[in-house]
């Protein structure tokens, strides 16, 4: 059984003043356990959208998601979500926002407080406790998101464009670290479910890479990247991949 | 000059009524011309400062890299006025005109029906029938001058507001709101078209955060102001002259006026009346502020759940509802509250705080209406993907994320609150005179009943120097807080 599975999954979203559209359709998809999976397509093809009925947040128009088979009727708490805007809480410090990553877990305070401290300094934020979400670069936001989801050693990692509002420089860093991350059998994440409008990235990072089609997004093809890690971001066979699947969205 | 507009705007223009109808009349020998030039002046007076305001305020909020562009691209002095100064006053100013303009309804209503029980200063008008026909128990031609009112109100709106407003969109600086849909209101859907027909501008669009937009809003008043750029040297200039001919004007013609009322001042320090009413003044004043404290805390039980409710669930129709609701002039509806209120138990204190909470509320719905909408969804979908809901979701996230347009909210809130005291505290309610303790119906007494200029302006700057003194130690800070800590980036 995989390890998380989306059948037939389809969103509309009504509207009163035009007619309704669609965004998604038909997705069909399964994720096992280990997997890195990108979900690339041209901008508004639903991929955030589809991100977020994975977790949970909004319901499918028609169509299942299951989590170890039994179907996510609302946020699923084994997952965790990374977003492109950093969506930090900008009353909240550093530390204050890593454990709102544990806010639905039980356990005790002081718990929480230590894990969060610990994965702070696993991120490398170590001293920046204390400090306010505007006080940080872009980078260093990011990371925080990343701890944030992290923390709660969620099963699956959902990253909504984790890296497009970063400078290039410090996305390549950031990119390095999440697939050591990943690496680690002894660190969460184990498997990661990407959105990404980057083929570059996308190539760079992925087992299999997931191109949707145009509004209304439905899958139109998936591509396995058996290319081995470390990988380098100039090869030229990842260049003939990026390229391969450049032309389905173009 | 800006401390000055600062104290000037906080004035409460209802405070100035008595004043000016005293002023007016002195000059027009009590005919009825005096009063209705005092109840244009004082509609004058409100709408042109709120739209001198906006036009100060939209020139420095401009972004600076728009500046460097406008340089850039060698605009010139007429071009950048034209496609740089205007442009971007107009969002603005169309929105001050419409708050101008509902504010308008209030005072004159409000004059109206002040001036009715002193029979010498009648103003007839819409407000005065309302009133007039309440006091005689004829309900039904209350509600027929209602819905006179309601209609033109509307109608005003629909014809020449909505319009405007919807072409005002365009000079707006893209607001960072990835996934909000415009809510169309029934106006904006109907007259599209108008507005289709006006000439686009050309202005270059730039992110501003919805936050960044209730600052602007409040900078005015609570910010050291950014610097100052060419046209707005033009508008202090315009006032100071527009001041000094006022003041020339004054004693050139009314010097006479002036030796009196200076003698005047000089014999009230000895009247007893005056010295009772004068002690009493403190005591006023707390009143006043625990008043509007009250109403303040009822406003905003009310209001917040509504407008978390307005900004994400509602439909079109209930915000049209809303917006036709909050356009009724409140002061029309006094005769009608306090028919139903000034029975009840303790019908008095409730008439006078349901009658000031009709002078916020208004303010604080719309602000954080706003915003509820400009929370990031981002925000809210993280706080749900971990986990948050119902009251943790509401102390964690939203709260927080409202705190800046809440204190905007608070400000002019408080201003319209003061406003509203006057007109409140002291009632005329057919022939028959409610009155609570407090400023405003002191000011209504030194003016109606006791005619004594020096205690009415001994009140007013009372009320004036509370007014500024609260925006500074309160407000003004609180805003710098909030700002500080809970501002998106």
């Amino acid at each position: 059984m995989p390890l998380l599975e989306l059948r037939n999954v389809t969103k509309s979203f009504a509207s009163k003043t035009i007619r309704p559209f669609v965004v998604l359709e038909h997705i069909t998809m399964a994720v096992d356990k280990g997997d890195f999976v990108c979900i690339v397509g041209p901008s508004g093809c639903g991929k955030s959208t589809l991100l977020r009925i994975i977790c949970g947040l909004i319901p499918p128009t028609d169509g299942q998601v299951l989590y170890k088979g039994a179907e996510v009727k609302k946020v699923c708490d084994e997952m965790a979500m990374v977003f492109q805007s950093f969506a930090l809480f900008p009353w909240l410090t550093v530390l204050e926002n890593v454990e709102i990553g544990l806010y639905s877990k039980k356990m005790s305070k002081e718990e929480k407080r230590m894990r969060a401290l610990k994965m702070i300094e696993m991120i490398g934020l170590k001293g920046f406790e204390e400090a306010y979400p505007r006080e940080l670069s872009g980078g260093m936001k990011q990371r925080v998101g990343l701890a944030r989801a992290l923390v709660s050693e969620p099963s699956v990692l959902l990253m909504d464009e984790p890296f497009s509002s970063l400078d290039p420089l410090t996305a390549t860093h950031l990119r390095e670290e999440l697939v050591d991350f990943w690496l680690n059998p002894n660190m969460a994440p184990d498997t990661v479910i990407m959105v990404t409008h980057s083929v570059e990235e996308a190539v760079y990072l992925a087992n299999r890479v997931i191109v949707l089609s145009h509004r209304p997004g439905t899958i139109l093809k998936e591509v396995p990247i058996d290319l081995p890690r470390p990988r380098d971001p100039r090869s030229d066979k990842l260049y003939a991949l990026v390229d391969q699947i450049t032309s389905l969205i173009a | 000059m800006l401390p000055i507009l600062d104290i000037l705007q906080s004035v409460p223009i209802l405070g100035f009524f008595p004043v000016a109808v005293l002023f007016f009349i002195a000059i027009f020998g009590g005919s009825r011309l005096g009063v209705e030039l005092a109840a244009i002046f004082l509609i004058f007076t409100s709408q042109a400062w709120n739209l001198a305001f906006s036009t100060y305020e939209s020139v420095s909020a401009i972004p600076n890299e728009l500046f460097e562009a406008s340089k850039a691209f060698r605009l010139g002095r007429v071009g950048r006025i034209m496609r740089l100064y205007l442009p971007s006053c107009v969002p603005k100013l169309v929105y001050n005109g419409v708050m101008s303009w509902a504010g308008g309804w209030y005072f004159l209503v409000a004059a109206e029906i002040v001036t009715i029980g002193s029979e010498e200063y009648k103003v007839p008008g819409i407000g005065s029938y309302i009133a007039e026909a309440t006091y005689a128990g004829n309900l039904s031609h209350a509600l027929l001058g209602l819905g006179a009112l309601i209609f033109s109100v509307v109608i005003v709106d629909l014809l020449l507001w909505a319009p405007l407003r919807d072409y005002a969109e365009r000079f707006r600086y893209e607001a960072f709101t990835a996934q909000e849909i415009r809510q169309p209101t029934l106006y904006w859907r109907s007259l599209k078209w108008f507005g289709k027909r006006l000439k686009r501008p050309q202005l270059p669009t730039v992110r501003l955060s919805g936050l960044e937009k209730t600052k602007e809003i409040i900078s005015v008043i609570h910010t050291p102001l950014p610097k100052v750029k060419t046209p707005l040297k033009f508008i202090r200039i315009i006032l100071i002259i527009l001041i000094a001919a006022l003041v020339s004007l004054v004693l050139l013609y009314q010097h006479e006026t002036v030796i009196k009322s200076v003698n005047g001042f000089m014999g009230s320090l000895k009247d007893p009346q005056f010295l009772m009413e004068l002690s009493l003044l403190p005591q006023a004043l707390l009143a006043s502020i625990a008043r509007l404290g009250l109403a303040y805390v009822v406003s905003l039980a009310w209001t917040l759940p509504l407008a978390a409710w307005l900004a994400w669930r509602a439909r079109v129709a209930a915000f049209s509802l809303i917006d036709v609701l909050a356009s009724i002039p409140a002061t029309a509806l006094f005769p009608l509250i306090i028919n139903v209120t000034i029975h009840l138990p303790y019908g008095l204190f409730l008439t006078s705080i349901i009658l000031t909470m009709t002078g916020m509320q208004w303010y604080i719905l719309f602000n954080l209406i706003g915003g509820f909408r400009s929370i990031p969804s981002d925000m809210v979908e993280a706080a749900r993907s971990f986990g948050l809901r119902g009251l943790s979701l509401w102390r964690i996230v939203m709260l927080p994320s409202v705190m800046p347009a809440l204190i905007t909210g608070s400000i002019t809130g408080w201003g319209g609150g003061w406003n509203a005291l006057i007109v409140s505290e002291y009632i005329n309610y057919g022939g028959e005179i409610y009155s609570v303790l407090g400023l405003g119906s002191m000011l209504d007494k030194a003016a109606y009943e006791l005619g004594n200029l020096t205690l009415l302006l001994i009140i007013i700057v009372t009320m004036t120097s509370t007014i500024v003194l609260m925006n500074r130690l309160i407000w003004r800070r609180a805003y710098h807080y909030v700002l500080d800590r809970y501002k998106f980036e």
